[in-house]
């Protein structure tokens, strides 16, 4: 599948990325998620846990949880078909924002796959959502160099909120 | 009969429910007064998101999506009594720009506040 295909299979607003998502099977039909498009966020379940520890272990391993300028770096050189290694970048970049705001990770399943979202409390909006592997995805290459503003930009938008109410 | 659910927001419904609460508060749309005098001709996003702020303030309602499974709307929604209330602030602002004889949203807002006084 061409990059496009990627990019815009569906206009549908809930739809992510294909290499988004967790690469983990869905367990049989969601009830659900019958309804096309249906955001539906949880809990992570004990597979997902695994796999997003073990996704941070190689994050570890590559430096990626110390620096945010180690993800520029690897995010540059990650080429759009590379899964893995934007799973890994994803959870590089999830777990820096989970540091720095208190959010915490969930998983976020449509008709598509599980993806991880990192989620907290922002003030008037009880559950802000952050898709961090979908960030990554479309910072890859020339454009990774914005992923340390994107990162200040949304906890500062976070703590901004929160001081709202 | 279409079954309408209640769902979390979508990334770009949340985006939008973000970005109007920004607006807002650049705007300084954050009370009443200002949103009154602003509901002609100023940014209807924004004007919901400072309309959403201000009933959450009063109300502690959060935001979501009231969905038939073909369109959706975003909504503020919560418990009162054994009742679940929902409020359409997107829609509310933009009403009152097409309906000249519309009545203020300061009303808008006494009345929902007193209708869930009367719940209760």
């Amino acid at each position: 599948m061409g990059l496009f295909g990627n990019l815009f299979r569906s206009s549908k607003g809930a739809q992510l990325f294909e290499s988004t998502y967790l690469p983990i099977p869905r367990e049989g039909p969601d009830p659900n998620l019958e309804i096309p498009g249906r955001p539906n966020s949880g809990p992570l379940s004990t597979t997902e846990v695994k796999v997003l520890a073990e996704l941070e272990a190689a994050a570890r391993e590559r430096g990626l949880l110390d620096s945010i300028d180690a993800i520029v770096e690897l995010a540059r050189a990650t080429s759009r078909d590379d899964k893995r290694m934007i799973a890994i970048l994803g959870v590089a970049l999830g777990t820096h924002l989970a540091q720095q705001t208190g959010f915490a990770w969930a998983q976020f399943a449509d008709e598509y796959g599980v993806a991880a979202i990192v989620t907290g409390d922002a003030g008037p909006i009880r559950n802000l959502s952050i898709f961090p592997a979908r960030e990554i995805f479309i910072r890859l290459g020339d454009d990774a160099p914005s992923l340390p503003s994107f990162l200040k930009e949304n906890v500062e938008r976070i703590e901004r909120f929160r001081r709202m109410q | 009969m279409t079954e309408h659910h209640i769902r979390a927001l979508s990334e770009d419904e949340q985006q939008r429910v973000v970005k109007a609460i920004e607006k807002a508060e650049k705007l300084g749309y954050l009370n009443l007064e200002t949103l009154d005098q602003a509901a002609r001709e100023g940014n209807l996003d924004a004007l919901a998101g400072g309309l959403g702020l201000i009933l959450q303030d009063k109300t502690g309602m959060q935001w979501a999506a009231l969905t038939d499974g073909a369109n959706s709307t975003i909504v503020l929604t919560g418990a009162v009594g054994h009742q679940h209330v929902m409020l359409y602030p997107f829609d509310v602002v933009e009403r009152r720009r097409s309906h000249a004889s519309a009545t203020p949203l300061s009303d808008y807002v006494t009345d929902v506040i007193q209708q869930i006084e009367e719940v209760k």
